[in-house]
């Protein structure tokens, strides 16, 4: 019996050194902030599991000391006394791992309450009822752009974020870089993330938020600074009008979904929705849901109930000669 | 408690957890979620279109589902999306953040040019209407309109279905109350 | 074994003392009961219903997440069916178990003939049965409460939750939150004043400090979150702005008096099964419990830190620094009380000599849980790695290793060790140590598995997940587990069922242990005891046996009380008798006045005002009759018989 119990805990955690190719696991996360969590949490983890294989090795053994014999009424002991060191001993030596738990947390709440250096860019975050809304402010408003669900940040700069909701509350967690905050709506709450590798760092909502919580992703895309910033040149250049298939597709939008939608650069600035720029450059769609491509786009617009039941991007049942143009366009072919 | 009183009860207790969980099962399948009430099926795409708007010469022999219901009646939360797609497409800018008018007529009142059942409502948003009106019908889905036009049921001033006619006052309404199809709205007693 | 002869008393004054006590046979009697015994057994079976169904509603939601994009249930399905679940087991089932336990055998161990309040009982039953069908009530509607047990707002504001399932929720747990008030308060007076003469405060069982803790925990606790559901509906029938962040209401106001009642509450739960482990335990382990005073001081000072601890449920909002250390190393600092009671329990057994019968099974498996769920806690504890495991599978793991852990398990252990008095048998001894091994491998099977898939981030309360993150394997075995750990509930109930007509004849103490309630016949008549003890020590039937005690309790000589239906009231602290009290028989009063509340509430939750306002006058009405006034006593003078 305890063997299972003491066996699962040996193996787990050489399982977990193993699955450090998990999206959303932390315990391997090297960035400033969760990095230093990861040390706190491997450090618990530690004293958690040799608190647990010392209870049951102690456990085990008074079982297995003590057979009883029967020999009719005597008890074990004559006195209602005996046994009182095992408290103080036991409690003495917890109260110690306790109380440098204690201190180490609050050490490390210190660490990684503020960046080593200022962060040079703020991003506010609306979160909304299933999907991220990202908005990069700036000083002037023709150099402010909203992109949605995905999130791109420089290596190695700490970036604030702002966190608002609009509807419920939803929780801004992308494990490998910070823990979570929760976006409460009437309160802006602060945190600020730092990547020191490129990469894309998956994120989660993680406050149950109505039906599609569990569909509510967002990835966050670490760019070396020269990449980042042609990015920002790409989101605020927005997209035209083109030419050929890409124009009817630019009609067929304006007609069917400019309502909700906004593209940057061009006249659509539908508010209900995310926004849609450069939505062909975007690693996926729906919040994290599809991967993007034509296919899945096509089905996103067209039965987007069945991708994720309860979403409020309605099914926009497009004839065929309308939904192809419309397709091309957003993907920007 | 003796034997057969306790299997009676065992008996009753099985027979109202068995019925509560499937009567669950059925009420939740195929809904997703109140406000989207994916469980409603919405009219043919044409059927409101073919809907006369006024008394147009030959309406009283037409064939149509004049008292068209809407898709999402009694549906709570169709009428709370509506809201918020009031509030996100302004039409609030114009029929006021309580619906109450300005540039727009009030929606909360019995009074409907165009006419107060839900199939009415549908198409003055989704076709437009003289003097300053919008037409949504390409903008927005079918099920977003439909989901506005729960919204302004909800306000209290529409008139259910099946009072097609009495519904409708037309221009004439602006002369006074009960002259013309005067009928009971759903805020009248 | 030590035999006590129960007749002590010549048959004629026996058979007056039973016909005095005993219920009224037929449905009146049944629906008039204020036995305690009889409503601790309606409350434990009614509550091991709710335990089946939270049970069949987790088991399907197992199916659902058993692999990743699974649509066996849609996302409305499953949200209401997580949220249920909750309720279900938190409420209709932890509590009351224990509750059912307590009301059995509180008076049998403190040597008294009933509760101080037998007709309070009585209605804290039927408070409690119709407010579990209340919040039952939206389920066959498809309108079972799906915000949650823990019911954020705004989510359950009602522009985004408009349907009838949050009314339910909020006003079933009104109606419950009057259940378990009533009946801390009888709790709490009952030990205070009804104990036998001699069983000061320290010589009374663990699972009496247990409960008594939790019940005036409760007490403080229960009204916040009856305040916070009152708001709540108020916001929702009204259109008040308590909550609704447009009108400048502020959703962590929910949050904070949620969680001041919910952290109170889940060391409600658990401390009573503790002190079921404390009093069952040291029997199989031939001795008495190492450190007595220790663990009950720790009983006490784990609720008392218990009530500065519920914002680490709220690490993650945002609060400022300060706060959130000082909750955070409050959180971490409680777990020392725990270590005292585990390592008590190890120097039980090893200083004793165990006797592996089922009981023993459960209560030395719990031990290993209950510190499997303590470090989870401590791990979440720690407020900076807690924000990447709050929200994640990892809290699901430790919430059910110390809820089954520490509730479950002693509560199984306690019906193999408790069946034998209330039934006369006993329970079968081989399905009981499979019954024992397969809860105990199905459990960690299907929740140990939980702390890694939390590790590897796998959030909760999501209706499904995708493949790539990883964790489809890790959740088939958790299923697997679950059905396995279901299986092993089951067996145990088959062993009820089947002990009930088949099991072998139990005398008065099958085990041979030393508190009071094993100096009665089983099952006890309907009066306890025929004479009143007099206590002189934690163990009243092992004192031969133990040298340091010199004093004997006096089993055979005590008062008799046998004028009608009375019993006797003693001092909070040393328990020397002072008055002698009346106790009221049948009555349908608590039946009548728990139809009319519920009433009320249904009332108000159709707003049917009319019928609400009914429902408050037949209230009153049943309360003016249960106040009436009743015919002075003279002073009588207490008989003692020897």
């Amino acid at each position: 019996m305890r063997r299972v119990g003491a066996a699962s805990l040996v193996f787990g955690p050489a399982l977990l050194a193993g699955c450090s190719s998990m999206p959303l696991s932390y315990l391997d996360a090297d960035s400033p902030i969760g990095g230093r969590l990861a040390q706190l949490g491997w450090g618990l983890l530690g004293i958690s599991v040799l608190v647990v294989v010392i209870i049951a090795v102690l456990l085990v053994g008074a079982v297995a000391r003590g057979r009883s014999s029967p020999d009719g009424d005597a008890l074990a002991v004559r006195r209602d006394a005996g046994g009182m060191r095992w408290i103080y001993i036991g409690v003495s030596i917890s109260t110690v791992a306790l109380i440098a738990s204690v201190i180490w947390t609050l050490l490390t709440l210190k660490a990684v309450a503020e960046p080593a250096k200022a962060a040079p860019m703020t991003i506010e975050i609306r979160a909304r009822q299933w999907w991220w809304d990202a908005i990069y402010r700036a000083p002037r408003p023709d150099l402010q752009f909203s992109t949605a669900n995905e999130i791109h940040i420089p290596v190695g700069v700490p970036v604030r974020i702002e966190l608002r909701s609009d509807d419920v509350i939803h929780s801004f967690w992308v494990p490998k870089l910070a823990g979570k905050t929760d976006v409460i709506p009437g309160q802006a709450n602060r945190m600020w993330i730092e990547a020191t590798k490129p990469g894309i760092y998956r994120g989660q909502c993680a406050e149950y938020c109505g039906v599609e919580h569990a569909l509510m992703s967002f990835r966050v895309v670490a760019d070396p600074l020269p990449e980042f910033t042609a990015w920002r040149a790409r989101q605020l250049r927005g997209m035209q009008v083109r030419d050929g298939v890409a124009a009817a597709g630019s009609r067929v939008f304006a007609e069917h979904c400019s309502a909700c939608h906004a593209i940057h650069g061009t006249g659509f600035g539908g508010a209900y929705g995310p926004d849609l720029t450069n939505l062909g450059e975007r690693r996926t769609l729906a919040a994290g849901v599809l991967d993007n491509n034509p296919d899945n786009l096509r089905r996103w617009i067209e039965h987007a109930q069945e991708v994720k039941p309860g979403a409020r991007m309605p099914d926009v049942p497009l004839p065929p000669n309308e939904v192809g143009p419309l397709v091309a366009y957003l993907e920007g072919r | 408690m003796d034997g057969i009183a306790r299997t009676a009860v065992v008996a009753v207790a099985a027979a109202v957890i068995a019925g509560g969980g499937t009567a669950w099962v059925m009420e939740t399948t195929g809904r997703s979620h109140p406000p989207q009430g994916g469980g409603a099926a919405l009219p043919p795409e044409g059927a409101p279109a073919r809907v006369p708007i006024g008394d147009l010469a030959g309406a009283a022999q037409a064939s149509l589902p004049d008292n068209l219901p809407n898709p999402f009646e009694g549906n709570a939360g169709a009428a709370e999306e509506g809201h918020r797609l009031y509030d996100r497409m302004n039409c609030a800018g114009c029929h006021g953040y309580k619906a109450k008018g300005g540039m727009g007529p009030d929606l909360t009142d019995n009074h409907w040019r165009y006419g107060g059942t839900p199939v009415q409502i549908y198409k003055s948003i989704y076709e437009g209407r003289p003097k300053g009106m919008p037409a949504w019908g390409r903008a927005l889905p079918s099920n977003s309109i439909w989901q506005l036009t729960s919204y302004i049921e909800s306000l209290g001033g529409s008139f259910p279905p099946a009072q097609y006619h009495a519904g409708m006052q037309g221009d004439l309404g602006d002369q006074g109350a009960g002259t013309q199809g005067a009928g009971k709205g759903k805020n009248d007693k | 074994m030590a035999t006590i002869a129960p007749e002590r008393l010549p048959a004629a004054e026996r058979e007056k003392l039973t016909a005095t006590w005993e219920t009224a046979p037929g449905l009146f009697g049944w629906f008039a009961s204020v036995d305690h015994k009889q409503i601790g057994i309606r409350y434990l079976v009614t509550s091991i219903v709710f335990l089946l169904l939270g049970g069949v509603e987790a088991l399907v939601m197992r199916v659902q997440l058993a692999q990743p994009m699974q649509r066996l249930l849609g996302p409305e399905q499953y949200d209401q069916l997580f949220s249920l679940h909750g309720v279900t087991m938190i409420f209709l089932y932890a509590l009351p178990v224990l509750s059912g336990f307590s009301n059995y055998l509180w008076p049998l161990m403190l040597g008294s003939r009933d509760m101080a309040f037998p007709r309070l009982n009585a209605l804290s039953y039927w408070l409690y049965l119709f407010s579990g069908l209340f919040l039952y009530v939206g389920l066959p509607l498809g309108q079972a409460p799906n915000g949650g047990w823990f019911n954020y707002v705004p989510y359950t504001n009602r522009q985004y939750d408009p349907g009838m399932n949050i009314d339910i929720y909020t006003l079933g747990l009104i109606f419950l939150g009057i259940s378990t008030v009533v009946g801390s308060a009888n709790f709490v007076v009952t030990l205070l004043r009804t104990r036998a003469p001699g069983m000061s405060i320290n010589r009374m069982p663990i699972l009496v400090w247990g409960t008594f803790t939790a019940s005036a925990a409760n007490l403080l606790a229960v009204p916040a979150v009856s305040l916070a559901c009152f708001m709540l509906w108020l916001d929702r029938s009204f259109g008040t702005h308590f909550f609704d962040v447009e009108g400048h209401g502020h959703p962590l106001l929910w949050q904070h008096l949620f969680w001041a009642f919910g952290h109170p509450w889940v060391y409600a739960l658990v401390l009573p099964s503790m002190g079921i482990v404390s009093d069952g335990l040291p029997v199989f382990c031939r001795r008495p419990l190492v450190g007595y005073t220790a663990v009950a001081l720790a009983t006490v000072t784990t609720m008392v830190i218990g009530f500065s601890v519920w914002v680490h449920h709220m690490f993650a909002t945002g609060l400022p620094a300060m706060a959130i250390s000082f909750f955070s190393a409050a959180s971490i600092i409680i777990a020392i009380p725990s270590a005292i009671s585990v390592f008590a329990w190890i120097a039980t057994i090893w200083t004793g000599r165990p006797v592996f019968k089922t009981p023993f099974l459960f209560f030395a498996g719990f031990i290993l849980l209950f510190v499997i769920g303590g470090v989870s806690g401590f791990m979440t504890a720690s407020a900076a790695f807690d924000w990447q495991l709050t929200d994640t599978y990892f809290v699901v793991a430790h919430l059910h290793y110390v809820l089954l852990g520490i509730n479950l398990f002693p509560v199984m252990g306690g019906i193999y060790y408790w069946f034998p008095k209330m039934s006369g048998r006993m329970m079968d001894e081989r399905l009981g140590r499979w019954s024992f091994w397969t809860m105990f491998v199905g459990f960690n099977l299907a929740f140990f598995p939980m702390h890694i898939v939390g590790l590897e981030g796998m959030p909760r309360r999501i209706y499904t997940y995708p493949a790539e993150l990883g964790v489809g394997g890790w959740n088939l075995l958790i299923t697997v587990g679950a059905f396995l750990f279901a299986a092993g509930i089951l067996m145990v109930l088959v062993n009820v069922l089947v002990s009930l007509s088949r099991g072998a004849e139990a005398g008065p103490n099958p085990w041979d242990a030393g508190t009071l309630e094993w100096s009665v016949s089983s099952p006890p008549p309907p009066q306890n005891f025929d004479i009143i003890p007099i206590v002189a020590s934690r163990h009243p039937l092992w004192e031969d046996r133990l040298e340091d005690v010199d004093e004997r309790s006096q089993l055979g000589r005590g008062y008799l009380l046998d004028r009608g239906r009375e019993t006797i009231g003693t001092t909070p602290m040393d328990a020397e008798p002072n008055v002698i009290l009346r106790m009221p028989g049948d009555s349908l009063l608590p039946l009548l006045l728990a139809i009319a509340v519920t009433f009320l509430f249904a009332g108000l939750l159709g707003h049917w005002w009319i019928v609400s306002g009914i429902a408050f006058a037949g209230v009153l009405a049943v309360l003016i009759a249960w106040f009436a006034p009743q015919p002075p006593v003279g002073d009588e003078k207490a008989r003692l018989y020897a």
